[in-house]
């Protein structure tokens, strides 16, 4: 059923297509509706393609590409996500209260993704601007080809941290694995502090920890362009 | 030295013949020829693989090693440019409500503004609009500009993702899912830092200036399984629009067209050995994939072993130059081919103006293949905006529109002369080989004998 409250629409997926729930959401969201999202099953595809202001939530879990190429919407999973949620999101916000499975926020451009749960492998694969965080723990290749963008890591990561990054900034809180290729400390400015304070504080992820007990990750720029000095890197990296 | 045998009488009484005649060949090996010596000495200097670009160098089972047998007292022909022979090519028409229809089976591939220059871009949709065709983005984004000279723009879905926009996608009239190309199967994209220019690098999302090195794999999703559910959400996000093509470099031709076909691609592009590139690693143009020809059908059998030959349509690419080679691809099965090399020819790529910079990069017109520099003669696989002046768009999209005409006419001209009212009735049939490796890989009989060479 689609019930059309004053200011809430609330779509059951039970029954409905994938398209026939997407094209609910879009139409509640340019009535300008909150969206409640009954009954999302683990379904892929929910919510792609948004392309308006507002808010839509999916009460439960979700499948594959939630939220996937997202625009303007603040969108809210009460639940488990499957891979590749908001994957190349340009704008708007996605918050997920349970895990992200394997490349959350994979090559997103813009707005800001945050896993109160653990993300799995490749997080944030590809960033290409935008905001991740994510409160508890990441998997190997996680950051990988990072190019732009602010990586925040409440937990641990698995190996191969944001190897071969270009630009952007990770912050890690716990123990990383293992360094990618190319990927270096550098020390935390009162700029990065603020950055986290706000961020952290604003989405009330992981208790909101200190940004003093991050550390703070960076592009070597030894792989921008190919050097026999470092022949070493270049040897595993090419 | 030389001269001690002069005069002399040798133990047969007969006088030895001068040792100046004697002058020894000079002798190259086969294993270590000049150019085997030059490639070493290359590597020893760079201390990684050689990069460039256009193509593969080296000669390969192709199209030109058929002939088509036209009508006489057997078959009637048509009358050349009296009686009409269609040449309209729909693709997509499996799952989208709006497949693409073409006026001629010559698409233009996918390049990237990066790799070619603006006024390229622009002048390639130009020329592709005018005839009627489609031409593609590439691997760094859709251009503005580019989209506005399009009529009918494919917009590819990389690895990278390289200024990846979902508005773009809806603007797009169709949506290629590149899994690979067929210079550099398995491999990413490579864009050397003399092209990483201010504007590429924001459009890319990188800094300006750096060797860049795409992903080769999808970021979001892995396997076969995961496509599908991929595709559903392209078509999604496209309200199930647009065709959808999956782009391979050919290699593991029959597994990889049976699984693009089963994820539900309505169009599956298939990208041969001969493909051009801006930059690739050389031992990939020469060393890896299957020859276009070989590739073609290979593929046409995997969609026949499933049935799906009238639902999934074909595009052949790699080293397609000729209204023959088009007529010889749709005979074998293609629904349609895809040029990219031969548009940039036809823009002016290798031609003799400016010889003296092409001179400066050490090579002549005729045998340039340095578009991996940026310093592009003739303006259009650059980044600078002195060489790019060179192209005019107008008259680089004269050139090509005139090419892809005359291709399309080819095409005719050979369906006319074997009898057939639509270029899409050519078939193998048509067809003879020059060569026994030919009919071995293509099933067309040898000429002379009319039979299948390995049957």
């Amino acid at each position: 059923m689609v019930k059309v409250a004053e200011k809430t629409l609330e779509i059951d997926c039970t029954r409905r297509t994938t398209s026939e729930v997407n094209k609910a959401i879009y139409a509640g969201l340019e009535r300008g509706q909150s969206v409640m999202v009954r009954n999302p099953a683990s379904r892929h595809n929910l919510g792609v393609g948004i392309n308006h202001p507002g808010k839509v939530v999916f009460d439960g879990n979700v499948g594959y590409f939630c939220a996937g190429m997202l625009k303007h919407a603040d969108v809210e999973v009460r639940g488990n996500c499957g891979w590749s949620v908001g994957e190349d999101m340009m704008s708007g916000s996605i918050v997920v209260r349970g895990n992200a499975s394997a490349a959350a926020g994979a090559a997103i451009r813009g707005g800001i993704l945050v896993v109160h749960g653990n993300a799995g492998p490749r997080t944030g694969i590809s960033m290409k601007g935008g905001a991740i965080i994510i409160g508890g723990n990441v998997d190997y290749m996680s950051g990988f080809i990072m190019q732009k963008g602010v990586f925040i890591i409440c937990g641990n990561t698995g190996e191969a941290l944001a190897d071969s990054m270009y630009e952007g900034k990770v912050y890690v809180r716990g123990k990383v694995a293992e360094f990618g290729n190319d990927a270096v400390t550098a020390e935390l400015t009162a700029e990065d502090k603020a950055l986290l304070r706000d961020l952290l504080t604003k989405y009330k992820v992981a208790g909101i920890p200190k940004p003093t007990e991050f550390t703070k990750i960076v592009s070597g720029k030894k792989l921008y362009n190919f050097n026999m000095k470092d022949y070493e890197l270049w040897r595993v990296a090419l | 030295m030389a001269r001690r045998t002069v005069g002399k009488t040798s133990t047969n009484g007969r006088k030895a013949v001068p040792a100046e005649q004697f002058k020894p060949l000079i002798r190259e090996s086969y294993f270590y020829s000049p150019e085997v010596i030059e490639d070493i000495q290359v590597k020893a200097q760079l201390g990684r693989y050689r990069i460039r670009g256009f193509g593969t160098l080296r000669q390969l089972p192709s199209f030109r090693d058929l002939t088509f047998v036209t009508s006489g007292l057997s078959r009637v022909p048509l009358e050349g440019y009296r009686e009409k022979c269609y040449t309209d090519t729909i693709l997509g028409s499996r799952h989208a409500k709006k497949p693409l229809h073409l006026k001629t089976p010559v698409t233009i591939t996918g390049m990237s503004f990066g790799a070619l220059s603006r006024n390229a871009k622009i002048a390639l949709g130009k020329a592709a609009t005018r005839i009627g065709t489609s031409t593609t983005t590439g691997d760094g984004g859709m251009l503005a500009a580019e989209r506005e000279a399009s009529h009918l723009l494919v917009y590819q879905v990389l690895p990278s993702r390289y200024g990846f926009n979902p508005d773009h996608l809806r603007m797009a009239d169709a949506l290629e899912v590149v899994i690979g190309q067929g210079a550099k199967p398995g491999t990413g994209g490579l864009l050397l830092g003399q092209k990483v220019s201010e504007e590429i690098a924001n459009q890319r999302d990188l800094p300006p200036g750096v060797d860049q090195r795409s992903a080769v794999r999808h970021p979001d999703w892995m396997g076969a399984d995961d496509l599908i559910i991929k595709l559903e959400e392209l078509r999604e996000a496209t309200d199930y629009q647009l065709p959808i093509y999956i782009k391979l470099g050919a290699g593991r031709v029959t597994d990889d067209v049976k699984l693009a076909a089963k994820v539900g691609a309505d169009v599956i592009f298939m990208d041969g050995m001969e493909a051009g590139t801006g930059a690739s690693p050389e031992l990939q143009l020469d060393h890896t994939g299957i020859p276009t020809m070989a590739a073609l059908v290979e593929a046409v059998r995997a969609l026949d072993d499933l049935g799906l030959r009238e639902e999934v349509q074909l595009i052949i690419a790699g080293g397609i130059s000729s209204g023959a080679d088009v007529a010889k691809a749709l005979a074998l099965g293609a629904d349609a081919v895809a040029i990219g090399t031969a548009a940039l020819i036809a823009l002016n790529c290798n031609r003799a103006i400016y010889v003296e910079d092409y001179e400066k990069l050490g090579t002549r017109p005729g045998a340039c293949h340095h578009c991996h520099t940026g310093m592009c003669p003739v303006g259009i696989t650059t980044q600078n905006p002195e060489l790019m002046a060179r192209l005019d768009i107008e008259e680089a999209a004269d050139r090509v529109f005139n090419y892809l005409n005359a291709l399309t006419l080819e095409v005719q001209l050979i369906a006319r002369a074997c009898g057939k009212s639509n270029i899409h009735d050519l078939e193998p049939t048509d067809l003879r080989a020059l060569t026994t490796d030919a009919s071995f890989i293509t099933g067309v009989p040898m000429v002379g004998s009319n039979k299948v060479f390995g049957q």
